[in-house]
């Protein structure tokens, strides 16, 4: 388990900071890469720009996505994720403040697999970080990654 | 009847035909016997001219005779000659007249036989005889004179025929001229009568025929739109009412028989008078919604119906236009378009501005609930226990913040979207929303009374908030009331049949009635009942995108009542 790779795409450190203590209070140890707006998080998915000399066979578990981000937003990631054919198949969970329902429609009209509204009080936050990494890391079995 | 009158005018038309016909030929016999009357005149006058002559002949004889007188013996031969010559123009008078002819001939050989008698008698004397008058003579006299007066006779007899047949054919004219006369005069009296009756007639369908012209004219002046009519082939204006005079600002004497090249921008005319062709062509009437129109009193915008008009053969003869002036209603449906699109604007930015709430507000919300809790929970040693009720403060303020945030986003919906409006039983909506309030609630007793039967037209997804809304409030206000009870109903004042939600709860003072309506407006303290203050102004929303209306009355500790109309 601990070497599932969760990819972050939070352009709060608030939030970034709140979500990482969630994790570890959860006692979810897997390896978590924070990335800070919607560019950065396609160079990464790509394995281009500021990151093109990572571990291209660094393939996450699962991507929590914001909506709100700066320059690429996260409607636009979740696009461009869902038209690469080396990431259409990742699983994506919109992690958003947004409730808006054409936020959420958007949302799973590109191909989102869930949409999970952040709780302000923390402790509800918690438990839906918890439960996503349960789902997500434990019981969700993803996509073979050649084939 | 007009057979009838023709038959009329060929009778009058032969009957005076035949009344001519009859003058003439009684003009025409007239004639001829006055020219027979002055024959016989001629004839007797004739007759006497033969008898003088006979007498001279024979006195010139008889002297010489008688008397011894030879004096006039050498005129004897011209004598003779004379009476010779009367004979025969006698003779040559009664051509034609074979009995008098025969008696004339008679008479001339007595005579002849006479004059032989005397002529012997005078070479007898001369021979020294008598001379005298033989009985054979005197009796031939006798007989000359019979014979004279034969023909005097058959002369005088045959005028006084001709005489009585002239006055009877005169009394025959005179009688044809008076019956034609009268019958012409009949048939002239009633000829005119006829026609008398006649033009009377169609001076009357005249009248008629304006009158109805004058009101179809009164018809058309006053319709208020254009009507204009074209002939089929140049489209030159036949016709343009008064409403259409004031449009183009044009006169009528002015326009008529003129065609739209005259009065409107050359590739103006040239679209007019193509609809006009395919109108005419189609042979069905055009409707053109908007069409501007260059006036002497500026641009205009028309909405015009074309509709060809067809003689007997069905071929294109007119086109008729009816044109209403929608300027000014254009030009307020601009007016209206900006207005809307300006409404929209600003709930498009309304909707940016949720859009932003939703988003930004809450996130600095979360880091302020998430990390007094980190402090909580990993400095919970270094705080006493002031300092710890404060985080705890801090916390339950961002999760109360945060619920107002999603109540205002929720009121902020409401004013989006479109009401799918349907018949709701409305009976059932309150029971379902008392049946949700007690199972969220299972250690309350609420009784709760819904009138069955009540209905109402409504978005069922907004009226079930409203329900919800009122039953949770009425439900939250009962619960320091022992037998607390909900009723839900209808009810009719003022001639307004209204839905109401009726508790015994706490109630509020009437004075503030109005404020309950408004955006966290409370009539009660957190404390004594916790809620956002944001419901009522939902409810409120909701019941006004209805196009109803709210209200409430209510006593302090004597209950509320929430009345709403939909």
């Amino acid at each position: 388990m601990e070497n599932k790779t969760i990819l972050l795409v939070e352009d709060d450190p608030n939030d970034e900071a709140l979500t990482l203590r969630a994790f570890a209070k959860q006692n979810i140890k897997n390896q978590i890469v924070v990335v800070r707006d919607g560019a950065e998080a396609l160079d990464w998915l790509f394995v281009r720009g500021a990151h093109a000399n990572r571990d291209p066979g660094l393939i996450p578990q699962v991507i929590l996505l914001d909506l709100n981000l700066p320059k690429v937003n996260g409607l636009e990631v979740l696009r461009a994720v869902r038209a690469d054919p080396r990431t259409k198949r990742l699983p994506i969970v919109l992690l958003t403040s947004s409730k808006e329902d054409r936020d959420v429609i958007a949302g799973y009209d590109l191909g989102a697999n869930s949409y999970v509204r952040k709780p302000v009080d923390f402790a509800e936050f918690a438990e839906a970080i918890r439960q996503l990494g349960l789902y997500w890391m434990v019981l969700n079995e993803p996509a073979p990654t050649h084939g | 009847m007009k057979q009838r009158e023709a038959f009329g005018l060929w009778v009058a038309l032969a009957i005076l035909a035949a009344v001519a016909v009859l003058a003439y030929r009684s003009i025409d016999a007239t004639a001829r016997t006055l020219a027979w009357v002055e024959r016989t005149h001629k004839v007797r006058e004739k007759l006497e001219d033969v008898s003088g002559a006979y007498s001279r002949a024979t006195s010139a004889r008889r002297a010489y005779l008688v008397a011894g007188d030879d004096s006039q013996l050498p005129d004897v031969p011209v004598l003779d000659a004379h009476l010779e010559t009367t004979v025969s123009e006698l003779r040559e008078l009664l051509i034609g007249d074979a009995p008098q002819l025969a008696r004339l001939e008679n008479l001339a050989e007595l005579l002849d036989e006479r004059i032989h008698v005397l002529q012997v008698q005078i070479v007898d004397r001369r021979a020294g005889g008598t001379g005298a008058e033989t009985a054979e003579g005197l009796a031939l006299v006798a007989r000359i004179r019979t014979a004279r007066e034969a023909m005097e006779k058959s002369g005088n007899e045959a005028l006084a025929d001709r005489d009585a047949a002239t006055r009877r054919d005169v009394v025959r004219t005179k009688l044809a001229e008076i019956l034609g006369t009268c019958i012409s005069f009949s048939i002239l009296l009633f000829a005119f009568g006829r026609l008398n009756q006649e033009t009377r007639r169609r001076r009357e369908s005249e009248t008629a025929l304006r009158a109805s012209e004058k009101f179809l004219d009164s018809i058309i002046e006053n319709i208020p739109d254009m009507i204009f009519v074209k002939e089929a082939k140049e489209l030159r204006f036949e016709r343009i009412n008064r409403a259409g005079e004031d449009l183009l600002g044009v006169d009528r004497s002015v326009l008529i028989h003129k065609n739209d090249f005259d009065f409107f921008p050359p590739e103006q005319a040239r679209a007019f008078q193509a609809l006009d062709h395919r109108t005419l062509a189609g042979g069905v009437a055009l409707d053109i919604d908007e069409e501007p129109i260059r006036t002497k009193n500026g641009e205009r915008w028309l909405h015009t119906k074309k509709v060809p008009i067809v003689d007997e053969s069905g071929a294109p003869k007119y086109l008729l236009g009816i044109s209403e002036d929608i300027t000014e209603r254009r030009r307020e449906a601009v007016v209206l378009k900006a207005a809307k699109d300006a409404a929209e604007a600003a709930n498009q930015e309304l909707e940016a501005f949720s859009y932003a709430v939703a988003h930004d507000l809450r996130a600095p919300l979360r880091s302020v609930a998430g990390f007094s809790m980190a402090l909580e929970e990993d400095y919970a040693d270094k705080l006493d226990k002031t300092g710890l009720e404060f985080l705890s403060r801090m916390r339950e303020s961002a999760r109360q913040m945060a619920q107002r945030i999603d109540g205002l986003l929720g009121l902020s919906r409401l004013s989006r979207g479109d009401l799918v409006i349907e018949r709701l039983d409305i009976s059932r909506i309150a029971e379902h929303s008392a049946a949700a309030l007690r199972e969220a609630y299972p250690e309350r007793d609420v009784e709760v009374v819904v009138q069955s039967g009540l209905v109402a037209d409504g978005d069922a997804r907004l009226i079930a908030s409203v329900l919800d809304n009122l039953l949770g409030n009425a439900w939250k206000f009962t619960s320091k009331r022992a037998g607390a009870r909900v009723e839900v109903g209808a009810s009719t004042t003022d001639g307004v049949r209204a839905f109401f939600v009726r508790d015994n709860g706490a109630g509020f003072e009437q004075a503030y009635a109005q404020r309950l309506f408004g955006a966290f407006q409370r009539l009660h303290s957190a404390v004594e009942f916790e809620g956002t203050g944001i419901g009522l102004a939902t409810v409120q929303r909701i019941v006004r995108r209805h196009g109803g209306r709210i209200w409430a009355e209510g006593e302090v500790e004597r209950g509320a009542t929430f009345y709403f109309t939909l």
